[in-house]
């Protein structure tokens, strides 16, 4: 229960416009396309303009009786982690661009396939460079390209971390 | 030289290990989100009885 109760608690957020939008990244994503794996906390991206607004929302679930712990927000038994849009516009469009889904009939968003690869080549962990040589099976090469080249100058060095894995697979 | 026999069955082994894996993780990608989530949530609870379990050092044995 407690992934639908965030995603019902999300979607009122945004009818409350308390965030303009959001969508599921993290290990919730790459299980959407992938098998599913254990995860501690659940990843969204956020819309929000700039720091006032992200303030705000931090306010707003303070105040609805939700328990703040270091980067997390507890929702539904569920540790949430919120990535705020104005830090890139990485991150923006890869919000701007999400896959909507419905998970038991709620309406949700999921970033694609392809924005989340880029995602997980600016993160660039170990576990994230396993997950990358998976998604790279299922994902349109193209279109990872187009997005690495249109954040070209914010993020010089996907570029060569797509070329360094697709070199050792 | 000469391959020997346990060298063999192990590439046999690996290799059918692979295929199955592959196998088994593609059925589990196709399954619906819900499904994913389902089993997520469970490890998820399995995680957290497991770190909030004790390491008891008493014998079973009455």
């Amino acid at each position: 229960m407690s992934f639908q109760g965030v995603i019902l608690a999300l979607n009122n957020l945004k009818s409350e416009k308390i965030i303009g939008d959001y969508a599921i990244c993290g290990g919730y994503a790459i299980s959407y396309y992938l098998e599913p794996a254990y995860t501690y906390d659940l990843d969204i991206m956020v819309l929000l303009n700039n720091e006032e607004e992200y303030h705000n929302l931090y306010a707003y679930l303070r105040k609805s009786g939700h328990k703040v712990e270091n980067v997390y927000i507890w929702i539904d038994d569920m540790p949430v982690q919120f990535l705020p849009s104005y830090i890139g516009g990485l991150y923006e469009g890869a919000i701007k661009k999400a896959r909507k889904i419905f998970v038991k009939g709620i309406p949700s968003k999921v970033v694609s396939i392809e924005y989340l690869v880029a995602l997980l080549l600016k993160s660039y962990r170990p576990k994230d460079k396993i997950r990358i040589v998976e998604l790279l099976e299922k994902a349109n090469r193209d279109a990872i390209n187009n997005i690495i080249e249109k954040y070209q100058d914010e993020e010089p060095i996907l570029q060569e971390r797509l070329r360094a894995i697709l070199e050792a697979v | 030289m000469k391959n020997l026999s346990y060298r063999k069955d192990s590439e046999q082994y690996w290799k059918r290990f692979r295929a199955a894996r592959e196998s088994r993780s593609n059925k589990m990608a196709n399954m619906t989100y819900a499904k994913k989530i389902a089993i997520m949530e469970k490890l998820r609870g399995d995680y957290d009885s497991i770190s909030k379990s004790k390491i008891s050092l008493k014998s079973s044995k009455a």
